[in-house]
């Protein structure tokens, strides 16, 4: 095996594709891609050293890449790894693998989506209960009212790593989960034009997690429309749900057709969402409809740059978060010379 | 810095950007400049005396979006100046927000922002905010923010 070697992912599985480049002591990359999800596995003399998925590395980068079965792969030898990770057995590494896609999906079985409201539990715990220092702070942050959204921006950190600590709560019978808040249908403001007097108004509401440091570029932009002048704190805030306009004495409107957007679009949200934010982006694209009062059959198109900056604003990494904006951008101005 | 602020100028019903230092001094402008100089760091020197007065009083920002009958003034704090963006009040403020975000972390990666209005926070602002730079009216609405004694 002198050259390179490409194929499907559908036809050469990755375990199988591992099993053999290792029996055969073989060094080099291995680079996988699937709908915009990218990786690289690295070997040294036929073990697996370092595993790369776009925002995770080691072994939950190999758990990602294993769940990958529709995609391409392509193995360039003695490519050098840059860091080691892993230094297990490939069996030891597969087993753990499973372990890892075994949790996700317990985890996805308690906590449905990150919309859900963590709140401490009113029974006592069965048993003792040992609580480290980290957790300490998320039980505090576990009032009822902030979804694991919320509380992972407020701690600047992606939501998995939090979610996976109320799982472990949860399991210690310290916290329970209430449901995510219902959606508000989105305001007739963000189309109104401006009449409003230039008056400043509050800022939005912080979230509940005072002790967190305050970042003067903190990214999180949250976009109330009705208030004339918006100021957006650096320290983190609580994305603030529209409010709808009251409408006394008005008859029930006309609806008027709305332009929707189309599956393809969603595809390609998805895709790039999912090489910026990793294996819990479609988790958090589904939030993120969700919390405009939305569904994916029915999106408006006009919100459509609302919520691709929604999804950005869960991608912590600036320069992830450009490239996932400038790519989506470019598709929400093809969408508007369509129309 | 000027093609960035270009782009930004580009986005639907954008009139213009520019961008100053902390005492509101123009370093950069979309062309053709989008109002007069002098005019233009009036302006930057007020937002910056609004960023300053936000963070002396605790509540730090890193955006303000303003939106007036006529006209909408979109400013993103850069550290030791501000990007400012004059638009209509009905221009797609999600897709606006966006583009500076894209172009500004571009800017913060290639170290054109250092270049040109150097890298983190100086005491510029804050000095913006003391009695000798306010007059009468500005004193007295943030003297109450900035917790300063009052003195004449």
């Amino acid at each position: 095996m002198a050259g390179g070697l490409t194929g499907s992912l559908e036809q050469w599985p990755l375990p199988e594709l591992l099993n053999m480049l290792g029996s055969s002591r073989q060094s080099g990359r291995v680079e996988i891609e699937e709908g915009g999800i990218r990786g690289s596995i690295y070997l040294q003399e036929g073990n697996i050293v370092h595993a790369v998925a776009p925002v995770e590395n080691g072994i939950a980068a190999l758990a990602t890449l294993f769940g990958l079965h529709a995609g391409t792969f392509s193995f360039e030898p003695r490519v050098p790894s840059p860091a080691q990770t892993l230094s297990r057995p490939l069996d030891a590494l597969i087993a753990e693998v499973a372990r890892e896609a075994t949790e996700r999906e317990a985890i996805k079985k308690v906590i449905a989506s990150t919309l859900v409201r963590p709140r401490l539990s009113h029974e006592p715990p069965a048993q003792p209960v040992t609580i480290q220092p980290n957790e300490w702070r998320l039980i505090a942050a576990a009032d009822g009212n902030v979804s694991i959204a919320e509380i992972a921006t407020g701690f600047h950190v992606d939501s998995g790593p939090v979610m996976r600590a109320y799982f472990a709560l949860a399991q210690r019978g310290l916290v329970r989960f209430e449901a995510p808040k219902a959606a508000v249908a989105p305001s007739p403001a963000d189309v109104s034009q401006g009449t409003q007097p230039a008056v400043a108004t509050p800022a939005p509401v912080p979230a509940p997690v005072l002790e967190m440091p305050v970042s003067a570029t903190a990214d999180a932009a949250a976009a109330p429309a009705k208030p004339a002048a918006v100021a957006t704190p650096a320290s983190p805030v609580a994305p603030a749900p529209e409010e709808p306009e009251a409408e006394d004495d008005l008859p029930a409107p006309t609806p008027l057709p709305v332009a929707l957007l189309s599956e393809q679009f969603f595809r390609e949200l998805a895709r790039a969402a999912a090489g910026a934010l990793g294996p819990l982006a479609a988790v958090i694209v589904e939030d993120a409809v969700e919390a405009h009062g939305a569904t994916m059959a029915a999106f408006p198109r006009s919100r459509a740059a609302y919520l691709v900056e929604s999804i950005a604003r869960e991608i912590k990494d600036d320069r992830r978060r450009a490239e996932f904006q400038a790519h989506m951008l470019r598709l929400l101005r093809d969408l508007h010379k369509a129309a | 810095m000027e093609r960035g602020l270009q782009e930004i100028a580009a986005v639907g019903l954008v009139d213009g950007a520019f961008v100053c230092n902390s005492t509101g001094e123009v370093v950069a402008s979309s062309m053709p400049p989008v109002l007069a100089t002098a005019a233009m760091s009036d302006i930057g020197r007020a937002l910056s005396q609004t960023f300053g007065a936000f963070e002396a009083a605790g509540a730090p920002i890193d955006r303000l979006d303003l939106t007036f009958d006529s006209w909408r003034l979109y400013v993103r704090d850069l550290g030791q100046g501000l990007v400012v963006v004059i638009a209509e009040p009905d221009c797609d403020a999600a897709c606006l927000r966006m583009t500076v975000d894209i172009i500004t972390t571009g800017w913060t990666a290639s170290g054109v922002l250092q270049k040109r209005i150097g890298k983190g926070k100086t005491s510029a602002r804050m000095d913006l905010l003391s009695r000798a730079n306010l007059d009468d009216a500005a004193w007295l609405s943030l003297r109450p923010l900035i917790g300063q004694p009052h003195s004449a």
